[in-house]
Formats: structure tokens, sequence, C-alpha cells
């Protein structure tokens, strides 16, 4: 097939607005699971990943575990 | 000599449907039966007392203003939701075919939404444009547009109607993906040689042979629209602002679990039935005769 070099990019950058589109609220709900819920609260939120990351899991783990505990 | 091969258990064939029918059977016959049955019938709420009211039910909806406007809605909800998750998908499409190098990685990173449940798109659509705390909302709110689908109906309806095409484009994208791949290279080398033009060579040779393709995902689309878009509008919205969500399958839930009307609710899940049975045949009667195979 031929290749215009003038209008290789084009494919590249649809593709990209594609991709952008289709991931951002997922992008989105991933970096909110890194922030805090008065980070969010004050909009706009960071559009960047906090360090709550590893806490907020943290927490959810030690809930269930603790549920855990209490029920034996 | 006739050497005709002639398969002759007759009890093996139906043995081995057996099982997918009696899964039409339970999850198919029984329950639309059940429905037809219920929709000539007339119960109090609580169950206790069941009368033959024969097609007062159906006689009831026909009359009634509100249903005729989900009817409405429901007819704009999914041609929207239709073409906003096709027409991209296909664009989406040609330009990943075309595109040789991080190929791959653009087909993967498309498909993802595609393993998100509808609820969950839902939840995902919501937080962005939730008027308090959503990111997208702030910025049309800073651009100086009054955004709010908790009360405005339009705003509502937009937001329910992005989100449910959003989960479709994965699902379009990978099958027309698939059904470009299957066009033979020897037609388009041969219209290159002929000279033509890119969007010459798409509508006179690709769209075409992707017609049966195109085709089938719009049969899966409208009935995705009209069935499987409840998870969305059931998390984003409830049916609201003042109804303005509410289509045809969202109304059956609420007339029948809220409002306690079964009756009435079954009538309605029959004509949502026929509405669906008359569309798919009405797609494979006219538009399937214009479509190459």
């Amino acid at each position: 097939m031929e290749r215009n070099g003038a209008t290789d990019w084009l494919p590249h950058a649809i593709l990209w607005l594609g991709i952008v589109i289709v991931a951002f609220p997922i992008y989105l709900a991933f970096v909110a699971s890194t922030l805090t819920p008065q980070e969010i609260a004050q909009a706009p939120m960071s559009m960047l990943p906090g360090a709550t990351w590893s806490r907020t899991t943290e927490m959810r783990c030690c809930a269930a575990a603790c549920s855990g505990c209490r029920r034996r | 000599v006739d050497r005709k091969v002639v398969f002759n258990n007759t009890r093996l064939p139906y043995l081995l449907l057996a099982p997918q029918l009696a899964i039409t059977m339970v999850f198919f016959f029984w329950p639309a039966g059940q429905a037809m049955f219920m929709s000539v019938l007339q119960q109090d709420p609580f169950g206790a007392r069941v009368v033959f009211v024969g097609l007062e039910n159906f006689k009831a909806i026909l009359a009634d203003p509100d249903y005729l406007a989900s009817m409405w809605r429901t007819a704009y909800f999914s041609l929207a939701v239709t073409v906003l998750a096709m027409v991209p998908a296909l664009l989406l499409a040609v330009m990943a075919d075309r595109a040789v190098r991080w190929a791959t990685a653009y087909k993967t990173t498309l498909v993802v939404p595609y393993a998100i449940a509808p609820a969950v798109a839902g939840v995902l659509w919501l937080f962005m444009f939730n008027p308090a705390v959503g990111v997208l909302s702030w910025a049309m709110r800073t651009a100086g547009f009054e955004w709010n689908p908790t009360l405005d109906g339009t705003h509502a309806m937009t937001l329910v109607i992005l989100a449910s095409a959003w989960k479709q484009i994965a699902y379009n994208f990978l099958f027309f993906l698939a059904g470009l791949q299957s066009i033979p290279r020897s037609l388009l080398e041969a219209a290159s040689i002929d000279g033509a033009s890119e969007s010459r060579k798409f509508w006179s040779v690709v769209f075409p042979l992707l017609s049966p393709t195109t085709f089938f995902l719009l049969v899966v689309n409208i009935v995705y629209a009209f069935f499987d878009t409840f998870g969305v509008i059931h998390a984003v919205t409830g049916g609201g602002p003042a109804k303005a969500t509410e289509i045809l399958v969202y109304k059956v839930y609420y007339d029948g679990v809220h409002a306690l009307d079964l009756g009435s609710s079954s009538a309605q899940s029959v004509i949502l039935m026929a509405i669906v049975i008359g569309l798919t045949i009405v797609q494979f009667r006219f538009i399937e005769r214009r479509v190459h195979y």
C-alpha cells in the first residue's frame, strides 16, 4: 500500500484522541482512589495521583480483617 | 448406488440440543409466558387478590401520556446511543487498522471499557459530571455553563446517553476491527492502483464489505440501548429528574418493583418484548437485503 508521509500522523492523532476520551473516566477513578475524601470534595480535585493510595487500601484491608476478628 | 450419508440415530441430536433448549425454556419462555399471563391480571399491592381483567392493562397503558412520553424518550435515547457508540468506534477501528506502529497498544487500551459493568460505567460518568465534585462539571461552570444533571432533564439525558455509548464503543471497536481485517488486501491494492483516494476507497470498497458487521452491530446496539442501559440509568439518575431519563425498561422496573402495579408492569414488558422482536424482524427483513455478504 502507498505511504504518504504527510497524512501518516493523522491516524495516530485520532487514536490518541480516542484513547484520551475512552480512558479518562477510568484514569480519574484511579486518581480519586488515591485521594482523601477532603481532597476530592474541593472541586476541582487533583489530576495527579495523591499519597493516600496505600493508606486507603490498608484501611479497607484492616476493616475487612477486623470485621472478621469480631465475627470470630 | 446411493451414496448419500444418512445419520440414523434420531434420538442423539435431540439429546445434544437438550441443554440449550432447557436453558432457553427456563430463562426465556417461562418468564416471558409468566409476564404474558400476569399482563391480563390485576392484583392488589399485597398480592392477596387477583382479578382477570383481559386487555384492560394494555388499554390503560396505551392511553397513559406518561407511557407514550417514555416511548418517545426510549426512541431517541436508543437512536443517540447507537449512533454515538457506532460512529466513533468505526472511525477508531479504521485508524487502528491503518496504524502500523503501536497498533497493539492502541487496540488494548481502546478495548478496556468492555470489561466494565454498565452500573460502574454509570458511576464513573456520574463522578466526572457530578455538579458538586465533578471535574468536568467544574470545567463547564468555569466556562460559564450552568451544568446540573440532578435538576435539568436534558442534562441528565445527555449524561446517560454519553455513559451508555462510552461503554459500548469498545465492543463495537472490537467487531469493526475484526471486520476490517477480514477485508481482502488485494481489493484495497487494486483500488490504490486505480488511483482511488483514501475516502473513495473507504466508501466504495471498505464500507460495503463491512456491511454485515455494521448490520450485526446495529441490531446488538439497539437491543443494548433498550435493555442493558438499565444499569447505567439506575446508577446515574434513577430515572429522574422528574422522569426525564425513564426509558421503557426502567418504567417496567419502577412500576413493578416500587409502585407494585404488577399487572401494568407485565403489560409494559410484553409491549417492550413485542417492540424489540418487531425491530429485529424489520432489521432482518429490510435492512439485511441491502447487505452484501
